[in-house]
């Protein structure tokens, strides 16, 4: 049999438990921000205070679940990436019964789904829950204390996190020194995320009129850094992950604009990736 | 410039430092790809060819024909019993004065289609390359020769270079290889004009296009030889025996690897017999490397030919593949910048196995790329 006998140190098991590792800040600050913070003002109770765990706890044992009834190992392929990330794009007040029954269907659907379909399944996920709790409710990634507008807050304190997001997606900072631990310590597609990341910044500006307020449209960001170089619905040539990227960027940057504030990335995101394998077919001879 | 890795080695794999010799093999066997020029039950010399591209490395009698192993290939071969007298119808030959005409005349006459390939109708180069380097892990058959015959192949560079009017001279070898390094210093002085180059222990330097690139010299006349070919060429002309070759035999499941001269056309296994423990029960046997060699289907019928460089003998391993994730590591990784993962441009694959190596969901791309072509 003709096949090579040594390996290199990686393996999935490893990729997993990196990306893993470099979502634990953003888990850590969204537990500070939609917890701590708000239950110091008695905004939310000691019970609700550590809404973003249990998130995570449903997410890995439904992925358990459903991993059993499709005989799949954990380990197996990047599904315990897709629960994790999950939840940390997630409104802060969600209603976690709906958000665990959403999940679960979404996961059966992703499985049930043929192989040879390629999109983004962390970003259909995320549209997918989205749409079932804007049914119950109309959906706001305001926390109390936003809702409240309490607070007096800075361009800096924006950036460092204070501003409107997912549970766990607000803090653009953290999420950029997530991005550099990912360039460099991981399998990660860093020039889809700093090309999407530059296309957006320049398009935003731009629409915008230069308004750098408007620029921080932390879901848009983490989601360019998180959620777009997702290694199986993208392309893996380096001419085709920039075009990807800059089309991606520009994409997010128009529909965040136009269409949502919130969700417009994740739109973005699922387009561009149905439209991979024509961007692979392409640049095949380049 | 093409960014090459160092591969991932287990330094518990150590090596006998001194030479084991094979050379008094009960049986040869020759495989047959053209015309047999002798019969059964007849006198063999050794040296003598006794099928119009192979010379017999013993003295003895041709008992008849047998189907064994080459390259994982049924082969016809001529066996040949061996007479432990080493009787050669061959005049002793004196040391030849080496000139382009002598050169030429030595190589076709063995059938050396290699070298011949490379020095024929060639009167200049502006340098001649001699790697010392052999790219796959935990084989030594060109520091071995080096350490071997150091005299004789530094004065053979120094008459190529003289004959070929090379500008530079370059002597290539790892930097971790402190023993060889020691040896070439001290000899090294008498010949100024041979450059002791040292390299990293990066894979693919041994082959000659990314040595040429290391060096930056790629667009010039250059003459690149290993150590394995110099020291061929180097015993044709000083009239020594051309009937044996070395092999490394190493790996983890064998308690010592050893480099082990032997006879040319040999049974692997009678020197598996004679000269490795192996320690584990369950261990698979690869040829010609662990990254471009392939796993032997019938080791009692193998036969160390002329092509077989090693003998790898490592513990049994599993391989959990699993489905691709598109990560694109292994387009990133390739020297020829392919893409193992839609099949474009495979006939310039050299092989090397990089690809596999790297992937993280362990799917022996190499294969994929070979089936495609």
């Amino acid at each position: 049999m003709n096949r090579v006998y040594l390996h290199n140190n990686e393996s999935i098991k490893k990729i997993v438990i990196k990306y893993l590792i470099g979502l634990l800040p953003l888990v850590l600050y969204g537990f500070y921000k939609n917890g701590i913070l708000l239950y110091r003002d008695d905004l939310v109770s000691f019970v609700d205070m550590f809404n973003v765990f249990y998130l995570l706890i449903i997410s890995i044992l439904l992925l358990l679940i459903t991993n059993f009834f499709f005989k799949k190992k954990i380990f197996e392929n990047m599904s315990l990436v897709l629960v994790c990330t999950v939840p940390l794009f997630m409104p802060p007040s969600i209603n976690l019964l709906v958000y665990a029954i959403s999940l679960f269907l979404s996961l059966i659907i992703i499985n049930v789904l043929p192989k040879k379909i390629n999109y983004n399944k962390i970003a259909f996920v995320i549209l997918f829950i989205l749409i079932i709790i804007n049914m119950f409710e109309p959906l706001s990634y305001l926390n109390s204390a936003e809702k409240l507008n309490i607070y007096a807050l800075n361009f800096f304190d924006l950036i460092c996190g204070r501003t409107i997001g997912g549970i766990a997606s607000s803090n653009i900072l953290l999420g950029i020194i997530v991005l550099f631990y990912y360039a460099f310590f991981n399998n990660y597609k860093k020039v889809i995320a700093f090309s999407s990341l530059l296309a957006f910044v320049i398009i935003m500006i731009l629409i915008n009129n230069f308004d750098i307020n408007e620029l921080i449209a932390s879901n848009a960001i983490l989601a360019l850094i998180l959620i777009a170089p997702d290694t199986i619905s993208t392309p893996a040539k380096f001419q085709s992950m920039v075009i990807y990227g800059l089309i991606l960027g520009i994409l997010t940057g128009l529909l965040t604009s136009f269409i949502s504030f919130n969700i417009g990335v994740f739109i973005a995101i699922l387009i561009c990736s149905f439209t991979t394998p024509i961007l692979v077919k392409l640049t095949e001879k380049w | 410039m093409i960014k090459l890795i160092s591969l991932k080695k287990d330094s518990n794999i150590k090596v006998d430092p001194q030479i084991s010799y094979f050379l008094n093999p009960d049986f040869v066997y020759i495989p047959i790809n053209a015309k047999i020029l002798i019969q059964q039950n007849e006198k063999v010399t050794k040296e003598e060819f006794v099928t119009a591209d192979l010379a017999s490395p013993i003295s003895g009698t041709a008992i008849g024909i047998k189907t064994m192993q080459e390259e994982n290939i049924n082969k016809k071969c001529l066996v040949i019993a061996n007479d432990f007298r080493e009787l050669s119808k061959n005049k002793k030959v004196k040391k030849r004065k080496i000139t382009l005409n002598n050169i030429m005349d030595i190589l076709i006459k063995n059938n050396e289609e290699k070298l011949l390939k490379k020095l024929q109708n060639q009167n200049k180069f502006d340098n001649i390359i001699i790697s010392a380097i052999n790219d796959e892990p935990y084989i030594f058959n060109n520091i071995y020769i080096l350490k071997e015959n150091i005299a004789d192949l530094l004065s053979i560079i120094d008459e190529l270079s003289m004959l070929y009017k090379s500008n530079n001279n370059y002597l290539i070898v790892k930097n971790n290889e402190a023993n060889i390094i020691n040896d070439c210093l001290n000899s090294i002085g008498t010949y100024p004009n041979i450059k002791l180059t040292l390299v990293n222990d990066e894979y693919l330097l041994e082959k000659e296009e990314f040595i040429l690139k290391k060096l930056q010299i790629i667009n010039e006349k250059n003459l690149y030889l290993d150590v394995n070919d110099l020291d061929t060429l180097c015993n044709y002309l000083l009239g020594k025996d051309n009937s044996t070759k070395l092999i490394t035999i190493s790996g983890d499941a064998i308690l010592e690897s050893k480099v082990i001269r032997t006879k040319k056309n040999v049974l692997l296994s009678d020197i598996i017999k004679k000269y490795i423990k192996i320690i584990d029960a369950k261990y698979d046997v690869i040829f010609n490397g662990l990254m471009s060699g392939c796993i032997i289907k019938d080791v009692d019928n193998f036969v160390i030919t002329n092509n077989i460089n090693s003998i790898n003998i490592m513990k049994k391993k599993t391989f959990k593949v699993v489905d691709c994730i598109n990560c694109g590591k292994c387009i990133e990784i390739c020297p020829k910048n392919l893409n193992p993962l839609n099949k474009h441009n495979l006939e310039k694959c050299i092989n090397c196995g990089l690809c596999s190596y790297v992937c993280p969901c362990y799917i022996n791309l190499k294969k994929e790329v070979k089936i495609n072509e």
